[in-house]
C-alpha cells in the first residue's frame, strides 16, 4: 500500500515516516499545492492531511476538496492536533474517511484504516 | 489560488494558542536540530546536546513561575514539569555531563504570561513516547540505568489533554488571550535561546 502524508512539521513527518514504513510505502509533502501534484501523478490508496498546515493559502481542508473534486478513490484521514468532539464531527462532515487526534499511536491508527479499508471492500 | 476555510473561527484557547505559536514551534524544532534526532548520524554526544538544551530551557522557565504560584494552574502543573525537569537531569547526570545554569533575568510577566509557557513546556513532552520508542534501543546503550525523560510513559499525552480542557473553560477577554501568547512566545524564545547559546558558545552546560 502507498500513503501520502500531507504534514508541514518536519518532526511529525520524520516520526510518521519511521513509524509507518514497517506498513506500507510512505510519501510525505509539506505543501498543500505540492500534495495535489503528488496526488496528481500517484496512486496513493491513504492519504493523512493535517488540518492546520502552514501555507497561508490552503489547509487540510483544501487539499481534501481537492481529492473530492477529482474523484480520488484513497482513503483520507485529518491527522490533527484539534481534537475536539467538533472537530471531529467538522471533519467528518467535511467528508474525511478517518479523524486521527495528535498525538497519534501509529499502531493503533493502522489498525483502524485496515478496519476501514475492510468495510469499504 | 486560495483554498483555506473554517480554520481561525470558533477556535478554543488551546487552538488559538496552537496557531499564534506554530512558528515559534517551528524556529525552537530547527534551532534544537530537532530532526537529528532521527538521523542515522545521532549518538551520545548529540542526545547529552540535545538533554542539555532540554534542561536549561526547562530550569529557566520554571525559575519564572514561583511568584505566580498561588494561580491553580500553575500550581497543579508545575509539580509534574518540576518532575520532567528532574527526569532530564538525571539523565545528563546518568551520561557523566555537569550542568551549570547561566542566571537569567524574569521573562514572565503576570500569571497568564506563566500559563502560555506551561503550554509550551507541557506540550514540548508530547512526542517523548514516541520519540524515546525510536530512541530506545541506541539511547539504553548509553545510560547506566533505564533512561527516565525519554521513556515510554504515555501519561503525559493525557496531562496536555487535562491542561487544555481546563484552558478552554477560561473565559478570556482578547488582551488576556494576548498575555498568554506572549508567555508561550516568551517561553519559546528561551528554547531558541538556549539552543543557539548551546551550539554557538557551549555557555550553558559543560560536557
Amino acid at each position: 500500500m502507498k500513503i501520502l502524508y500531507v504534514e508541514d512539521n518536519q518532526i511529525n513527518r520524520l516520526v510518521m515516516e519511521r513509524s509507518i514504513q514497517k506498513y506500507a510505502e510512505i510519501v510525505t509533502e509539506e505543501n498543500g499545492f505540492k500534495a495535489m501534484d503528488l496526488i496528481k501523478e500517484n496512486d496513493f490508496d491513504i492519504i493523512l492531511i493535517d488540518l492546520n498546515l502552514a501555507d497561508p493559502e490552503i489547509d487540510g481542508f483544501g487539499v481534501l476538496d481537492y481529492i473530492k473534486e477529482n474523484n480520488v478513490p484513497a482513503i483520507t484521514a485529518a491527522v490533527t492536533a484539534f481534537t475536539t468532539d467538533e472537530w471531529k464531527d467538522k471533519c467528518m462532515e467535511e467528508g474525511f474517511h478517518l479523524y486521527f487526534p495528535k498525538p497519534v499511536d501509529i499502531d493503533n491508527m493502522w489498525s483502524e484504516i485496515l478496519k476501514f479499508k475492510r468495510t469499504r471492500a | 489560488m486560495i483554498i483555506k476555510k473554517n480554520l481561525g473561527e470558533d477556535l478554543n484557547v488551546a487552538e488559538q494558542l496552537k496557531l499564534a505559536t506554530k512558528e515559534d514551534h517551528k524556529m525552537v524544532e530547527i534551532e534544537m536540530r530537532s530532526a537529528e534526532l532521527f538521523s542515522r548520524t545521532f549518538d551520545r554526544h548529540r542526545y547529552q546536546q540535545h538533554l542539555a538544551i532540554l534542561w536549561n530551557s526547562y530550569r529557566s522557565i520554571l525559575d519564572n513561575f514561583e511568584p505566580y504560584q498561588c494561580n491553580p494552574i500553575i500550581e497543579k502543573y508545575t509539580s509534574q514539569l518540576n518532575l520532567d525537569e528532574a527526569a532530564i537531569l538525571g539523565d545528563l547526570k546518568d551520561l557523566g555531563a555537569k550542568n551549570h545554569i547561566t542566571k537569567r533575568q524574569p521573562i514572565l510577566m503576570n500569571s497568564l504570561e506563566a500559563i502560555g509557557a506551561v503550554y509550551v513546556l507541557l506540550g514540548s513532552s508530547m512526542g517523548r513516547s514516541m520519540i524515546g520508542k525510536k530512541l530506545s534501543s541506541s539511547i539504553a546503550d548509553w545510560h547506566s540505568s533505564p533512561p527516565k525523560y525519554y521513556s515510554q510513559n504515555e501519561s503525559e499525552i493525557q496531562l496536555f489533554q487535562d491542561f487544555k480542557t481546563e484552558l478552554n473553560k477560561l473565559k478570556l477577554n482578547h488582551p488576556q488571550l494576548e498575555d498568554m501568547i506572549a508567555g508561550a512566545k516568551k517561553a519559546f524564545q528561551v528554547f531558541r535561546t538556549v539552543a543557539r547559546n548551546h551550539y554557538e558558545t557551549k555557555q550553558t552546560i559543560s560536557e
